[in-house]
């Protein structure tokens, strides 16, 4: 099982906007004083709802054929 | 954890054969979606170099479909995550060099190899791709085609 990253309460006050921008949504650290756990931080996970991808694209009015090209290119470039 | 291919998020930018199935995947699945910084250098090269070439229809669409990738972004639709590209190139050169047939190109090798490294599930329509991902024991989306 993965290790949760401990800090101290002092590095958690200070160093607080690098300790939580390191982060990935959903890890956590574990808070110590006097070297015992004191409490659990866990980043938010933002959740989005998917756009309309297709009616988003739909709107522009090209066609399939114009738009698949275009990818093909971009990955027989990369 | 899900990872998609270049093609498969290129489709969602740019309306092209596979765009109403990728539409339909990621209706219900969580957003934003993980992307790369090799999706990023890819796609925007891509688009920038498209938007700079000659065919009036081609920059339109280049510069549509810059302005949709910009506003995903900016929405948090699309987010661009830290991953172990070290270990990734090392994975696909691995990949590449073992190949007794025409490797897929390095670009799009290197994204199998982005989710493997990570064990996230691949989304992409690319048979070379899916058939390597199958061969490596990774989840695929979608399951069939």
């Amino acid at each position: 099982m993965k290790k949760t990253k401990t800090v101290t309460s002092r590095q958690f006050q200070h160093q607080f906007a690098e300790l939580s921008g390191k982060l990935k949504p959903g890890q956590s650290i574990t808070i110590t004083k006097h070297g015992h756990a004191l409490g659990v931080f866990t980043k938010a996970v933002k959740t989005r709802r998917a756009p309309d991808y297709l009616g988003n694209l739909e709107k522009l009015g090209y066609s399939t054929q114009a738009g698949q090209k275009l990818i093909d290119e971009i990955c027989d470039l990369s | 954890m899900i990872y998609p291919d270049l093609a498969f998020i290129l489709s969602l930018l740019v309306k092209g054969g596979n765009t109403e199935k990728t539409s339909t995947l990621l209706r219900d699945l969580p957003h934003p979606l993980p992307l790369s910084l090799v999706h990023r250098l890819q796609i925007e090269n891509g688009l920038l170099r498209s938007l700079h070439s000659s065919g009036p229809e081609k920059m339109i669409i280049a510069r549509n479909s810059l302005l949709l990738w910009r506003q995903y972004l900016r929405e948090e639709i699309f987010a661009i995550d830290k991953f172990d590209l070290e270990a990734a190139f090392a994975q696909a050169a691995a990949w590449n060099a073992a190949y007794k047939i025409q490797p897929p190109p390095w670009g799009l090798l290197l994204h199998l190899a982005v989710a493997a490294t990570t064990g996230a599930k691949f989304m992409s329509f690319d048979l070379a791709l899916r058939k390597r991902a199958t061969d490596e024991g990774l989840a695929i989306l979608p399951p069939k085609l």
